[in-house]
């Protein structure tokens, strides 16, 4: 296929978005760091001083790399050490996971908890990686991020379309229902149709855009079904943990689609709670980023 | 071990770090559990804040302030009112429901 | 690189009062500000706290580059120094408490902070003084946390860089471009990460002399543009392609200036690089899609209008004739013209969904139309066949394009047809499944390996063997079908094995109609 296909629902995205100036954009450490990457020769020293020219984001690289989210025993004290134990992928994964909370800035207007949603986040990205570790996923990483950026299009439509959403939540209020069924008839698109179009925008790997356009609706998923049935579940987990908030009160149930994906068992639950909740714990580092 | 405000501590939860008034005149000692008559004493002595031991293995508050144990089974019912049928989400909600009173414990 | 934080003379004029205490603040604050020695500053601050509270001791802790304090220095330090629990919750926000720390000094602890950045915490020594304090106001210490704290990153920014040398990289750094200096005798004196990305070089070649770190093509251009440059004080912007070592292409915009010191003696060159890719690609692609569409209206329109003259002539001919062969064929002319017009159309819409322009229009309605309206076409009739409909009684009104998604079911049902040539029965299931509606067409036909389902659905490809060899068809037909499922944001596949049959399956999520309200945008 040739050129990007404008669905029906890209189409209402961009309807609904588009027209907005200021349009949040990937944190430029990012872009830069992808740059120098695409050259081979490119040597850990060489990123970990553009890391280390922003000693806000060099502080929070070097606090999750020394947080019992990694474990080391010994303290890494430079970004350069950083780079050569965890390698670039890892680190960039760590540079998108500790600034994405600034990429959207404070909102005071009040109706969407932001707290509480990047609580939901975090220890949606845990359950991921949870989940992903069982099932012997290579780049657990990658799982984390996905975790962590599912639900980003709330985000999205708090910012840049509130008045509407303000309304999609006062309608899960007063029916009851999931933050997804409020915004399907009041809006037409979902968070995760505004959050994969988001992350098409910021040219983020294809599996990220399918996982998170898919995570309510993993039978969606052709690619990376397997990934879209991890960050499905771990949502489902997340919120029976009752950790932070996604803006409803209820509990989806859990997909047809992705269960038999997950290679698991209802006696496995037990276990699998426990492990959620340390790994929640651990990834309480990335609590500190957000303010 | 964390630093609360006496108004969040909630009931159960132990006390990490021995208790002094300001003139330096012990109150409680580290491991005293947290019951309403002893929050009742922290308010009238102005203590504002507390340490709190951190349950073990550390879940992240699971239960919201002023969830008591017995309010557990019917606040897990609720959450997964419309999903309880389904035989895996049931599940989901019993391997939950029996975390959370590990917590409490 | 830290910016110097704006807030130094928006301080001392809101601080700006006749109160004496505030004016003793505004002093602080001053002093604060224009200071260089870290030192010096966290000493201006902690003792204006310690006057405000009327304490006994206290003490600045600055963060290491991990963000924790550095261990104590020392028995007084060790007096002082807070708890990393309450060094946490003084940056949550909120009234700090007084608390002991581990050596039992009852402490205050004020978080210093710039905007996110964590700088490092006041710590106040409060014995003998704790009554008084609980109660005290803390807006006199407030006011001075963030002028402290600003000043204290400017002066330890300062301290950090290597002089102007390492500013300068920041600066250099920081822009998008690619930023390479030479001096006159054509060696390269300075280089930015971006050109480094861009041109794969390392710091190592600093010292070299370009010619022998560039690669030719530029090495070339640059020749040409630093010539014309000295000659006549700039150069036009040149643009080159440039191979990457793992083969992709760059397209650089290359364009140079004289660098000269305070008395306009040239120093050397700046060059600037810029990367074209992004543009130059966007030109191409949308040249050449102009250019598919103009051609495929064209010729599609070319083609069908021959095609609607010889239909009106066959129908005249037909009418003018009673001999029964005759009429025979000509209604086979007609059918033929018809599978041209087909074909076409199809080749139109192929073409249009390529390039990204294939109009959808949708509209609530029953999905199950799309499969009953569609029976009484002969492509989707046999008589060998038995179509067998199981369609759910409860299906909502959904929002679809219908006539595409029959289109869709014409497709599909006729390749079951086409593909079970000893005749059979056809399923057409329609369900909800979950949040989808779940569509199924099954044949009892040839079926097909798993090497050819992975190519199924690509533009023109058939699959070749000598049981299909004779079955028309151009190749088209699912890529139109898949493009549209995915245009309701569905899926689409195959489950199937040779000699056992096939069923296509599609999932499309259900969206109902919704109540478009005037669009408002705030931000």
């Amino acid at each position: 296929m040739g050129a990007t296909s404008q669905t029906e629902v890209q189409d209402r995205v961009k309807k609904l978005v588009d027209r907005i100036q200021g349009l949040p954009t990937l944190p430029a450490m990012l872009n830069n760091i992808n740059k120098m990457m695409l050259n081979p020769r490119t040597s850990a020293k060489e990123v970990a001083q553009l890391i280390s020219s922003d000693p806000s984001i060099t502080s929070k690289v070097l606090r999750v790399v020394n947080s019992s989210f990694y474990g080391f025993p010994n303290r890494i004290t430079t970004v350069t050490h950083a780079i050569v134990i965890l390698g670039f992928n890892t680190i960039k994964s760590i540079v998108l996971s500790s600034t994405i909370f600034d990429v959207f800035k404070k909102d005071t207007r009040g109706g969407f908890d932001r707290q509480q949603f990047w609580r939901h986040s975090i220890g949606c990205g845990a359950a991921a990686k949870v989940l992903a570790r069982r099932m012997g996923f290579p780049s657990l990483e990658e799982i984390f991020i996905a975790g962590l950026l599912h639900d980003v299009g709330k985000i999205v439509l708090d910012q840049y379309l509130h008045d509407r959403f303000v309304e999609v939540l006062n309608t899960v209020r007063d029916k009851n229902c999931l933050i997804v069924e409020a915004e399907s008839s009041a809006l037409g698109v979902t968070h995760a149709d505004v959050g994969a179009w988001l992350f098409e925008k910021w040219n983020l790997s294809k599996g990220l855009v399918e996982t998170t356009r898919c995570h309510h609706n993993p039978a969606l998923a052709s690619d990376n079904a397997k990934t879209a049935a991890i960050v499905h579940f771990a949502d489902i987990l997340v919120r029976a943990l009752r950790f932070g908030n996604g803006g409803d009160n209820k509990i989806p149930q859990v997909s047809d689609a992705a269960w038999p994906l997950l290679g698991m068992d209802v006696s496995h639950f037990d276990g699998l709670i426990a492990e959620v909740g340390d790994e929640i714990e651990k990834a309480m580092v990335f609590l500190d980023f957000i303010k | 071990m964390r630093v609360v405000r006496v108004e969040e501590a909630t009931a159960g939860a132990r006390v990490a770090k021995d208790i002094l008034d300001l003139k330096g005149t012990l109150l409680f000692r580290a491991g005293t559990e947290l019951t309403p008559a002893v929050i009742q004493i922290l308010q009238t002595r102005s203590i504002t804040h507390l340490f709190l031991e951190d349950v073990a293995g550390a879940a992240p508050a699971p239960l919201p302030a002023g969830m008591r144990p017995e309010e557990i089974d019917g606040e897990m019912h609720r959450l997964f009112a419309d999903v309880g049928g389904h035989p895996i989400m049931k599940a989901l909600r019993d391997s939950a429901t029996r975390y959370f009173h590990s917590r409490v414990k | 690189m830290m910016e110097r934080a704006e807030s130094d003379t928006g301080y001392v004029r809101a601080i700006e009062t006749s109160s004496p205490e505030l004016r003793d603040l505004r002093e602080v604050v001053r002093k604060m500000l224009l200071s260089r020695d870290p030192k010096e500053i966290a000493h201006l601050l902690s003792e204006s706290v310690l006057r405000t509270l009327s304490a006994p001791r206290g003490r600045v802790f600055l963060f290491d580059s991990s963000g924790t304090l550095p261990p104590p220095s020392g028995e007084a330090e060790t007096a002082l120094l807070p708890d990393k629990e309450v060094v946490e919750f003084a940056f949550s926000g909120g009234r700090p408490p007084i608390l002991p720390n581990a050596a039992g000094t009852f402490l205050v602890v004020f978080p210093l902070r710039v905007g996110e950045q964590r700088v490092g915490v006041v710590s106040i020594d409060v014995s003998g003084v704790a009554e008084a304090v609980l109660h005290a106001s803390f807006e006199p210490v407030d006011a001075l946390l963030e002028p402290g704290a600003v000043a204290l990153v400017n002066a330890t920014t300062v301290r950090r860089s290597m002089g102007e040398s390492a500013l300068l990289q920041n600066i250099l750094d920081s822009i998008t471009n690619g930023i390479v200096t030479v001096d006159q005798a054509r060696r390269v004196t300075r280089l930015n990460h971006n050109a480094m990305a861009m041109l794969e070089l390392s710091p190592d070649c600093i010292g070299s002399l370009y010619q022998e770190v560039l690669p030719p093509p530029i090495t070339e251009a640059l020749d040409d543009l630093l010539r014309e440059t000295s000659e006549a004080g700039f150069a036009m912007e040149k643009v080159l392609s440039y191979k990457l070592q793992q083969g992709a292409e760059l397209n650089l915009a290359v364009s140079t200036s004289v660098l000269c010191d305070e008395e306009y003696r040239p120093l050397g060159f700046i060059v600037i690089f810029r990367d074209m890719t992004a543009s130059k690609e966007l030109d191409r692609l949308r040249r050449l899609d102009q250019m598919k569409s103009e051609f495929v209206a064209n010729v599609s329109h070319e083609l069908k209008t021959p095609l609607t003259s010889i239909k009106a002539y066959t129908e005249a001919l037909v009418d003018m004739t009673e001999d029964e062969q005759m009429r025979q064929f000509l209604k086979v002319i007609d059918e033929e013209s018809d599978r041209l017009l087909f074909l076409i159309n199809d080749l139109l819409n192929v073409s249009r969904i390529q390039s990204g322009r294939m109009k959808m229009h949708f509209e609530p309605a029953d999905p199950r139309l799309a499969v009953t309206e569609v029976l009484k076409i002969s492509k989707a009739t046999s008589p060998k066949h038995q179509i067998v409909l199981e369609l759910a009684e409860d299906l909502p009104s959904m929002m679809i394009d219908l006539e595409k998604l029959k289109e869709v079911m014409i497709n599909l049902i006729s390749n079951a047809i086409k593909y079970s040539p000893e005749g059979g029965r056809v399923w057409v299931r329609m369900r909800i499944e979950e949040s989808n509606l779940r569509i199924e067409i099954q044949d009892q036909g040839l079926g097909i390996s798993k090497e050819n389902i992975a190519r199924l659905f690509q533009a023109f490809y058939r699959v070749d063997s000598s049981l299909t060899a004779e079955i028309p068809g151009t190749g088209l037909g699912l890529v139109i079908v898949k493009a549209i499922v995915e245009h309701h944001g569905g899926r689409i596949w195959v489950e199937s094995e040779p000699g056992k049959g096939s069923t296509f399956i599609l999932l499309i999520p259900v969206r109902r109609e919704i109540k478009e309200a005037p669009a408002g945008f705030t931000e």
